[in-house]
């Protein structure tokens, strides 16, 4: 240590008058509640959480072993297709599971529907995914024209492969099930039902807890009071710390 | 002045009519928007213009004439960049519950900067962050130092901003990406060089209302469209969250009709908790990065020049506190809405035909497809690009005063004269535009992700010698040298990972380095370890000036 002169030392935490003083202990309380608020909020997130199955995670354990052995009814297959297809319509799916799952959802609705139709499905599925290339392409004139040709090809393949699937066409799976098709069926390799197995859970996990599961406002809590309530706080520690800060100034006459 | 803005105002409201045209997703020129942008900047050069800089003082600091409400409106403008109005939502529409770390982390920094930060700036009285720290500890080198590291900072800053403007002058224009960023970055520079900051101020106000007004009322118009609690839809989107969690399988039917996007696809979404449960396994995030990224940004936020700049302005000390408060409210007003726009868009885009949307546009895409009048559409994107023109200015303006004032005239040429010091502002101004410009063309990530970085990098650098430079007068010269050492070998070091990445090429503990000291979040172990390394060295070499010490005690923290 080589301070010559402590005469003009001063820190946060060595003030050297009583507003000094005041000052520090009312920065010390506000950084301590915003810390804590921030947090500590989501480490008890953390503490609370237990990784919980959605429903589809719980029908599709109970089916996929009696599909995989084909001891399965029609029921069971279309339970099967059903929980795949929970995920397909999911957005957040790395690119390499989601050929897994488009090969198994493929694999199972061509066994359902019979070779006949899948002939046929095949064909509309070939010609759905050559039209929404060129759809990314397409200019002003040809857009329109592309687009009502997908929802024909679309309308095609649903009217086949609903009812044996068991899908409801006022569903939303009524319009994922075209896109979760290839155009040729391949058989689901061990190496490909281990993998289904393994993004099934993971895709189907969840972090939850009572924080996320209580609703406030219409929110999950934990969203509500990260979005929001957050926010007000940061607000309200400002306005309280400039109200407070001039009270103070003027209880010990200090001058800006 | 004001009989001007009205006039053109009046002048532009058939150009305005004439706008409301109908607009596609993206791909093709849209008239309304393009017209709306248009007359948008045109106001904005005429304004700036009218109110240039006159001098040094008029450039950097807007002469000190600016009330705290005013002041606040423009720490809003300038912080709403094209980061908080288009990144935040697009982070949140991929990655939900994680992307709020982002929200968090750019709101909680505020409370830092007002309790720790505003007022004592304001009492130091310097201009720049370098002045600042080339004063407090009696060091050229330190100003060289703090001053080049800002211009790092406001150039990467500068990267997310200038993608933003590309992506909406491509959405509106329907040029290329590329382009686009030329045109958007010409305009801004045209402007920036001929207002300096007492233009940008006045503007910025403007700027404040037009972004949050037409940030606001789509919002309103989405939650009354689609059925949801509308009178404050800050509130009313709770329940899109939760429907998106449970799923809405079958159409939402409201008065016997099912609501419709766009493409005239049923509002129905498979149970999608991955959106808003912590650290979701399939968003890719962990807790630790939640925190990393939240904690890196709140440094940030008081670290970043031109932020702490807008304090040097202020009339009063006690106005530097409430332009502070009232800077975080407005602030607040678009981050309480801008989840409404990432959550209607995950409900549209949940049609397999829709697809996963550009996320830095899905603003304007959740607009469109929620079936929002082109005219208002048009708004919102011009308004986006308004909140990235004012980052901008007060980016470019920080950059090139820190190189002009805190490098030319301080270092290089202590003579100049204010004419010539202004001169090099503007020529700062111009290469800093252009290298900006074609560092955005490379597309390197997220608007969110980059602005992140320059956040860890003042987090590294500017926070550690503001925080103990004001709360502490045992740092000293040796301490701020070895503690901004700290900061840059860190800083240095994740953007060397990251470019090599880009590049394609793995160095050796790539994977450790990815994830522990990542690049968007690498200030969560590199501020500290700047502090701590300050602290240190400080307790072991010669003490702070006598001098320095009187002036942080008398002048500073005045009692």
């Amino acid at each position: 240590m080589h301070e010559t002169n402590n005469s003009y030392s001063f820190s946060l935490f060595k003030p050297l008058s009583q507003y000094g003083r005041s000052n520090r202990n009312l920065i010390i309380i506000l950084i301590s509640v915003w810390f804590v608020a921030i947090f500590g909020f989501q480490l008890l997130l953390l503490i609370l959480q237990e990784p919980t199955p959605e429903k589809a995670l719980l029908t599709y354990q109970a089916v996929s072993g009696k599909v995989k052995s084909g001891t399965s009814e029609l029921g069971d297959k279309q339970q099967f297709i059903n929980t795949l297809m929970m995920v397909s319509g999911k957005s957040l799916i790395k690119p390499d599971d989601r050929i897994i799952l488009h090969k198994a959802i493929s694999w199972a609705v061509y066994d359902i529907i019979g070779e006949e139709q899948e002939a046929k499905v095949a064909g509309y599925v070939a010609q759905l995914n050559e039209t929404r290339a060129r759809l990314a392409t397409a200019g002003d004139t040809e857009y329109a024209g592309l687009q009502a040709q997908l929802t024909e090809l679309k309308a095609n393949i649903n009217l086949l492969a609903n009812e044996p699937t068991g899908v409801d066409p006022m569903n939303l799976k009524a319009s994922i099930l075209p896109y979760s098709l290839n155009s040729e069926k391949q058989i689901l390799s061990d190496q490909d039902w281990k993998q289904l197995d393994r993004m099934m859970s993971f895709y189907l996990t969840h972090n939850q807890s009572v924080l996320t599961n209580t609703t406030f406002l219409g929110f999950p809590f934990h969203y509500f009071y990260t979005s929001e309530f957050l926010l007000f706080l940061f607000v309200g520690i400002c306005l309280f710390y400039s109200y407070r800060i001039t009270q103070l100034q003027k209880k010990y006459s200090v001058q800006e | 002045m004001k009989k001007t803005i009205i006039s053109l105002m009046l002048l532009s409201s058939p150009l305005l009519l004439m706008a409301g045209n109908l607009t596609q997703l993206e791909g093709s020129f849209k008239l309304g928007p393009a017209i709306i942008l248009i007359t948008m900047l045109v106001v904005f050069v005429v304004v700036g213009f009218m109110s240039r800089a006159k001098d040094t003082t008029d450039y950097y600091a807007a002469g000190r004439k600016i009330s705290n409400v005013s002041s606040g409106m423009a720490i809003g403008a300038n912080w709403m960049s094209a980061a908080s109005v288009l990144g935040l939502s697009g982070m949140m529409y991929l990655s939900g519950y994680n992307g709020l770390a982002y929200v968090v982390g750019w709101t909680g920094g505020y409370v830092l900067l007002l309790i720790l930060m505003a007022g004592q700036i304001r009492k130091y009285g310097k201009f720049t962050a370098s002045d600042f720290i080339g004063d407090r500890y009696y060091s050229q080198g330190l100003r060289a130092t703090s001053a080049v590291f800002a211009i790092f900072i406001s150039f990467a800053y500068c990267v997310g901003q200038f993608g933003g403007v590309g992506l909406m002058f491509k959405w509106i224009l329907g040029i290329d990406y590329e382009w686009a960023v030329i045109i958007g970055a010409s305009v801004v520079l045209f402007y920036t060089m001929i207002s300096g900051m007492i233009g940008a101020t006045k503007n910025m106000v403007i700027q404040y209302i037009i972004i949050i007004v037409t940030f606001l009322i789509p919002t309103f118009m989405l939650t009354y469209k689609f059925d949801y609690f509308w009178v404050i839809p800050q509130f009313g989107y709770g329940t899109v969250v939760t429907d998106i969690i449970q799923g809405i399988p079958a159409p939402n039917i409201a008065d016997g009709a099912a609501l419709l996007n766009a493409y005239g696809h049923n509002v129905s979404i498979v149970p999608s908790p991955e959106f808003a449960m912590p650290w979701d396994p399939a968003t890719g995030s962990t807790a630790f990065q939640w925190v990393a990224i939240c904690f890196s940004l709140m440094l940030g936020t008081a670290g970043l020049p031109h932020v702490l700049q807008r304090f040097y302005i202020t009339p009063t000390i006690r106005d530097a506190r409430l332009s502070c408060v009232w800077g975080l409210f407005f602030i607040c007003l678009l981050y309480w809405s801008t989840p409404i726009y990432s959550v209607f868009g995950k409900l549209f885009s949940s049609n397999p035909e829709v697809g996963n949307l550009a996320s830095d546009a899905i603003v304007v895409y959740t607009a469109q497809l929620g079936n929002i009048p082109p005219l208002i559409v048009g708004f919102l994107a011009a308004g986006a690009i308004s909140a990235a023109f004012s980052t901008i200015s007060g980016l470019l303006v920080a950059g090139s005063s820190a190189f002009s004032h805190d490098i030319y005239v301080k270092i290089l040429k202590p003579k100049a004269s204010p004419k010539q010091a202004l001169r090099m502002a503007r020529i700062a101004t111009i290469i800093m535009g252009l290298l900006v410009g074609a560092v955005a063309m490379l597309k390197l990530g997220m608007i969110a992700q980059l602005v992140a970085v320059a956040f860890s990098m003042a987090a590294c650098t500017i926070f550690p010698l503001f925080l103990l430079g004001i709360w502490w007068s045992g740092s000293n010269r040796a301490g701020a040298t070895a503690g901004i050492s700290v900061g840059i070998v860190i800083s240095l070091v994740a953007l060397t990972y990251f470019i090599a990445g880009k590049a394609g090429t793995q160095l050796p503990g790539h994977k450790f380095i990815e994830y522990w000291l990542n690049v968007w979040y690498f200030a969560w172990i590199g501020a500290p370890l700047a502090i701590i390394t300050n602290i240190v060295v400080s307790k072991f070499t010669k003490a702070t000036p006598v001098e320095i010490r009187k002036f942080l005690v008398e002048k500073v923290h005045s009692s």
